[in-house]
């Protein structure tokens, strides 16, 4: 299988979740760009006798999470910025996509996504979390509970939005 | 508009992200693509200069071994000389030697038993009879004494035809060959009594080696058969115990080190101590010079001042806050490819001091560094590594002095203090990494020249 193939094949599993740790689109690219470059460069040590999605995804989700160390100072800077203008952001009209559901958790800040990430969609607990992001466990379990409280809150301005726009 | 408790909204996202729904998107594929061309055409020239080190110094090693073992075969297994001290023998004038004609051959059995030894040439035996009797091979004529300060004893092949000994003994001053009779000059007349003349000499010669003890010479034994030669020692009559001992003329040696190596940013700043193996080819050029090379396995260790250091541009503001570190501990795994030379300073005995210098290319395996502040720096990295290998060619000037002692023939233990002075900065933060200790060393002689200066082995009366 060429390489292109191979990026084609699994492009959509990757992206999907890169774009969940990512701020943008963009960075979700460069994510699974990077995870792509890594694969391609360590194939070899690849067992072709077991499964490739779950190599892929722990390198994807090592990779955001590199991704994640090297950018936050940036991405805080960036965002500290544009706060003010998070309650204009762009309103979701109707029903909820899957791309809607990524805008949304792109919404929250790393910190909080990425704790989100790996607590509830990767399934790892507090004290791995704390291990991977080299954060205290506390700072873990409040940063999950942070953005669980951000998203409600985003949640709600979409059906709110939602709400107005159909009535 | 809907409540979201948290377990509503952990489903919500989970199932959500359980059915993504990404197309493909060509141009991520292109920017990758790019990124992989890059790759390889990056890739080769760094595996290149790597194979291109590692073939050298194979090549080097090869011709080393295949130049030892063609001058081995060559010559042959002459060992042990002390080529200085022994163009000068007892009895004669000052400057004056005796050398043994190649082309000697004594009649047998023309000294009375007890009283005298005999020379032969070629590996023709000839034979005493006693306790005084030895015989010793021609062969090395010229390392028993230095053509430029001997007088020469010249047993022509005429005479010994003819069943006479005939000794001609020539000065020095004409410097002429031991084997070119036509153009020497007679220091003294061949008259009748040279067989008595020859006879003195030789003992003079065989009292000479005594003296000097321990000079061993290729003997032929008493009755082996034509070119057969003797491997036992024995005491010459005379001889005498003496602390000095022939030095060894090695052509090729393999030398494997080890040190505690102490590297830091800057000369004065020291931590604890690193390690450094190495595999050495030396090659001995003559008595004096050596050329030598092969790999050394260095694990660094070392710390210095935030300012010793100098990552890319901006590292220092994007990861620790602007703040440079008061201090850096660094370690890094090195292969040192070093070309030295070695000038021996001073030859004793089973001793041997030396210095030398050279300069070693690096590839650096790895590489890893722990920030420390004075004061609390949240959010500030604590450190970087990385397993990027880089190369960095002739980048240090080796300096070395070493004394080196010879335990049995063929086999050295020393010592090497050396320090290491970067002529360029090297690794990820670019710092110019001084290193000093002292290597502890084991060589093996792989193969020897013929020493044309002494014979090889010396036996007296079985």
């Amino acid at each position: 299988m060429s390489q292109k193939a191979l990026y084609q094949e699994y492009y959509g599993y990757g992206m999907s979740i890169s774009l969940r740790y990512a701020s943008n689109r963009d960075e979700a690219s460069e994510i699974l760009n990077d995870a792509f470059m890594k694969i391609f460069t360590n194939l070899k040590k690849f067992d072709l006798q077991k499964p490739f999605k779950p190599w892929l995804r722990k390198i994807l989700v090592n990779t955001a999470i590199n991704h994640y160390h090297k950018k936050q100072r940036e991405i805080q800077v960036e965002e500290m910025k544009n706060a003010k203008n998070e309650s204009d952001a762009e309103k979701i009209l109707s029903g909820i996509s899957y791309q809607e559901v990524i805008a949304l958790l792109q919404k929250l800040p790393p910190a909080y996504r990425t704790v989100f990430n790996l607590y509830v969609i990767e399934g790892y607990s507090h004290e791995e979390i704390s291990g991977m992001l080299n954060i205290a466990t506390g700072t873990s379990k409040s940063n999950l509970f942070k953005a669980k409280e951000q998203l409600k809150l985003i949640l709600r301005d979409f059906f709110e939005a939602d709400y107005a726009g159909t009535r | 508009m809907p409540e979201h408790d948290n377990d509503r909204l952990e489903q919500f996202f989970r199932k959500a992200a359980s059915k993504p729904d990404v197309s493909f998107n060509e141009d991520d594929w292109k920017k990758l693509e790019a990124r992989l061309e890059a790759e390889a055409d990056g890739m080769p020239v760094a595996e290149r200069a790597v194979s291109k080190i590692a073939t050298v110094v194979v090549l080097c090693v090869v011709l080393l071994f295949s130049g030892g073992i063609w001058v081995n075969s060559q010559y042959g297994l002459v060992s042990f000389s002390e080529p200085e001290e022994i163009s000068r023998l007892p009895g004669t004038e000052d400057g004056r030697a005796v050398t043994l004609d190649r082309q000697t051959e004594v009649p047998e059995n023309r000294e009375g038993p007890g009283d005298s030894e005999s020379v032969s040439a070629d590996s023709e035996p000839v034979e005493g009879s006693g306790d005084g009797t030895q015989t010793v091979s021609g062969e090395d004529q010229s390392p028993l004494l230095p053509p430029d300060r001997s007088a020469q004893i010249a047993l022509t092949e005429s005479n010994t035809r003819a069943g006479r000994s005939n000794i001609d003994i020539f000065s020095d001053e004409d410097n002429v060959r031991s084997n070119d009779v036509s153009s020497m000059k007679p220091l003294y007349g061949v008259d009748d009594r040279r067989d008595a003349v020859l006879s003195r000499d030789l003992i003079q010669i065989s009292s000479a080696l005594a003296e000097r003890n321990k000079q061993k010479a290729v003997v032929e034994l008493p009755g082996a058969e034509e070119g057969e030669t003797g491997e036992v020692e024995a005491v010459v009559p005379g001889a005498q115990a003496s602390d000095r001992e022939p030095v060894a003329t090695p052509r090729l040696s393999l030398l494997l080190s080890f040190a505690p190596d102490f590297s830091s940013t800057s000369i004065n700043r020291y931590s604890a101590p690193g390690r450094a193996f190495g595999a050495m080819v030396q090659y001995h050029i003559n008595t004096r010079w050596t050329v030598s090379t092969g790999v050394i396995k260095n694990k660094k260790q070392y710390t210095g001042a935030g300012e010793d250091y100098t990552p890319p541009v901006g590292y220092w503001e994007y990861y620790t806050n602007g703040k440079i570190p008061n201090s850096i501990d660094g370690s890094c795994s090195i292969l040192e490819f070093p070309v030295m030379v070695q000038y021996t300073l001073f030859q004793n005995g089973r001793n041997r001091w030396s210095a030398g210098g050279g300069v070693s290319s690096y590839l650096m395996l790895n590489e890893s560094y722990r920030y420390f502040f004075d004061e609390p720096n949240p959010g500030a990295k604590e450190g970087w590594e990385s397993r990027n290998r880089s190369r960095f060619l002739f980048n240090m000037v080796n300096l070395a002095v070493g004394y080196e002692h010879r335990i049995v023939p063929g086999l050295m233990i020393g010592i090497e203090p050396y320090v290491k002075i970067p002529v360029e900065e090297i690794g990820w933060t670019n710092i110019k990494l001084f290193s000093t200790g002292a290597f502890l060393t084991l060589r093996f002689v792989v193969a020897q020249k013929r020493d044309l200066s002494v014979p090889s082995r010396s036996r007296g009366p079985d």
